[in-house]
């Protein structure tokens, strides 16, 4: 109860003006400026970073490890890092670059880990054929269709597809996000794209 | 056919930018994570303490009518998934919830029995009694959407010549489950309503529980 | 005003309280840990699909728990869960968007039976603002011992019209399931038994006592403790 003021006071402080007839209005800060506030002690502003930045992490997470138990473990590693490491973070790199480059880390160290924990995330190839039969129109199909296509990539492949086709990052964002030179991100590229087609063709035709 | 190619990967790509929900409770959990890591933190070193309080200072911050739309959505998304949430714990809750043995009195040969308590149970759960009779068994358990479907967490109580009994709370909507007689054997509940055609090859029974009162 | 900002605060925060959210990951965790990582990819996928879709996706995860425990393949689980999926979805464009869970969940299963979407509708209207989980459930029942589903949806349709309750309902499954067993064919015993019902009506307070399988609270009125 009598925390009820101290919140009151934080969203205050946050630029958070509460409002009768909407609830709240909510401030306009660059992510920069939010670092700032964590900074200053306001640990509260980095909620608003999580907010602006969660969705885009866990899909990439998600989309790279195939399993929503270990992509939110890795999404939580990756905030938890981020915020013991914000001094560390500079105004002249984007927040939401900074945090990808973590987030892209810990999903490899993950991916290692598991490969040493479970061998068995590769799908049988002839798994595609029984599944294409099933409504190729349905939506779910469809999605499902993708997420075992994209199961079947090699890793660094999927990794450079999902930076460059979901992210939309730039070869040369990528290149400084991941440390590989923009050439061999190109032929990832190339490599996941072809597979994929090669995969989800048939499929994607019937649709 | 390059265009075609094309339409390809960009639909894939598509499908993978817009398909995946936003998740506020996942969210939630990432910043709880945070604050456990950071009182961890806080309690193992005070010069991270003397760090945080060097750099607070105070500063002007500027208002837009738009970020505060945007953010008015996103911050109604979590309240409109705050009963939701609870009613998913509240079904978990009672899933767990020890197994209460209750007599088998007046259960005939090869029927089961079953009644709800008035207030056995909370957040609108009922207690629950299935009775199977099944003289020749060594072991009888409950399997069903309830408990994950796994039949070592509620095991029937023997109570008299053959009479198998547990009292489990459910929580109100409808259940579908299963006896496994000697872990092996997947039966019905032989007087309940069966679910429809199972899927793998064993068919299973269904309750609905009133969630009034 | 200052519950607002309450709520403001814990929305904006994320300071949304963890131990529900515990809960839906030691849930997903039970997944992971009972089915090949492959499966549990093409199981999510499915899931969040539906969760897109505004429908239930406890549903699904148990489906899958339930081929696991019952060693069934995995294409078996995965054809199980979007095929669950699926009448999910239509029984949700039938009920209507303020169909309960139990109700999509019991609308999937008449789906299942044969039960055509126009006549979930039907239902849906004849039950007004009564929940439709368990006529639903008593179709299904019907079904599965034997009525054919024509007439076994005509009768449920008919008795929801007569503006029957869950008790009558309740046992009206229960009487037919007797008379089957004592030799009845499916479809008179059923046809009987809903005349009954309906003439009977309102049903007297012992009418479900005979174990009333589905037991929602008030069908089990005998047994209940007071």
């Amino acid at each position: 109860m009598s925390s009820r003021p101290d919140n009151a006071v934080r969203l205050e402080r946050l630029g958070v003006t509460p409002r009768p007839d909407r609830g709240f209005i909510v401030v306009d800060m660059t992510d920069a400026a939010l670092v700032q506030r964590v900074l200053a002690g306001e640990a509260d502003a980095f909620g608003i970073l999580v907010e602006r930045h969660h969705r885009r992490c866990s899909r990439y997470a998600r989309q790279m490890l195939g399993n929503r138990e270990d992509a939110e473990e890795v999404v939580q590693d990756t905030f938890i890092r981020a915020f013991r490491s914000l001094a560390r973070y500079e105004d002249r790199e984007r927040f939401g670059a900074w945090i990808l480059r973590i987030l892209v880390n810990r999903c490899r160290t993950a991916m290692a880990r598991r490969r040493r924990r479970d061998r068995t995330f590769v799908y049988r190839d002839g798994a595609i054929e029984v599944a294409s039969r099933e409504h190729p129109a349905d939506g779910v199909a469809w999605r499902e269709e993708i997420a075992r296509a994209l199961a079947l990539l090699d890793p660094n492949h999927r990794e450079a597809f999902l930076l460059k086709h979901v992210e939309e990052l730039s070869y040369e964002e990528m290149s400084a996000l991941t440390g590989v030179g923009v050439s061999a991100l190109k032929m990832r590229v190339k490599r996941a794209c072809d597979r994929l087609r090669e995969l989800l063709e048939e499929v994607h035709d019937v649709r | 056919m390059f265009d075609e190619r094309d339409d390809l990967i960009d639909d894939i790509a598509r499908e993978l930018r817009d398909a995946f929900p936003d998740d506020a409770a996942a969210r939630a959990r990432v910043m709880a994570a945070v604050r456990r890591d950071r009182a961890r933190a806080t309690a193992r070193t005070r010069a991270w303490t003397r760090w945080w309080g060097a750099l607070r200072a105070p500063r002007t911050i500027r208002v837009s009518p738009l970020a505060a739309l945007a953010a008015a959505a996103a911050a109604g998304v979590v309240v409109a998934i705050a009963p939701l949430r609870r009613d998913g714990h509240a079904a978990r809750g009672e899933a767990r919830g020890a197994p209460v043995l209750a007599g088998a009195e007046g259960a005939a040969p090869g029927r089961t029995q079953r009644f709800v308590a008035a207030n056995g149970a909370e957040d609108g759960a009922r207690l629950v009694q299935f009775v199977l009779v099944a003289p020749g068994a060594r072991r009888v358990a409950l399997a069903g959407d309830f408990n994950g479907w796994n039949a070592s967490t509620m095991p029937l109580a023997h109570t008299r010549s053959g009479v198998w009994s547990t009292t489990v709370p459910l929580a109100p909507g409808r259940h579908v489950y299963a006896f496994v007689v000697d872990d092996s054997t997947w039966m019905p509940d032989p007087t309940a309503a069966r679910a429809p055609r199972d899927d793998f090859g064993n068919p299973n029974s269904v309750i609905v529980v009133g969630g009034d009162t | 005003m200052t519950r607002t900002l309450w709520f403001a605060a814990a929305a904006l925060c994320a300071f949304a309280s963890a131990a529900p959210a515990q809960s839906l990951a030691s849930r997903d965790g039970r997944l992971s840990g009972r089915l090949d990582s492959a499966t549990v990819v093409r199981v999510e996928a499915i899931a969040d699909t539906t969760r897109a879709a505004g429908l239930p996706t406890e549903p699904l995860i148990d489906k899958a728990l339930e081929g696991a425990s019952k060693h069934a393949s995995p294409e078996r689980i995965v054809d199980a869960v979007r095929g669950l999926a699926r009448r999910l979805a239509v029984a949700r464009t039938a009920l209507g968007a303020d169909a309960s869970d139990a109700d999509l969940l019991a609308g999937a299963g008449a789906l299942y039976e044969g039960v055509s979407s126009d006549d979930l509708t039907r239902l849906r209207r004849a039950r007004r603002a009564q929940p439709v989980a368990l006529p639903l459930v008593v179709l299904a029942d019907l079904i599965e011992r034997g009525v054919p589903a024509g007439t076994a949806t005509r009768i449920v349709l008919d008795v929801a019209r007569s503006g029957a309750g869950d008790d009558t309902f309740a046992s009206m499954r229960r009487d037919v399931e007797l008379d089957i067993r004592a030799g009845a064919p499916p479809a008179i015993a059923a046809s009987t038994r809903a005349r009954g019902a309906i003439y009977s009506r309102p049903s007297l307070p012992g009418a479900a006592a005979a174990g009333g399988p589905t037991s929602t609270g008030e069908a089990l009125g005998p047994t209940k403790h007071p």
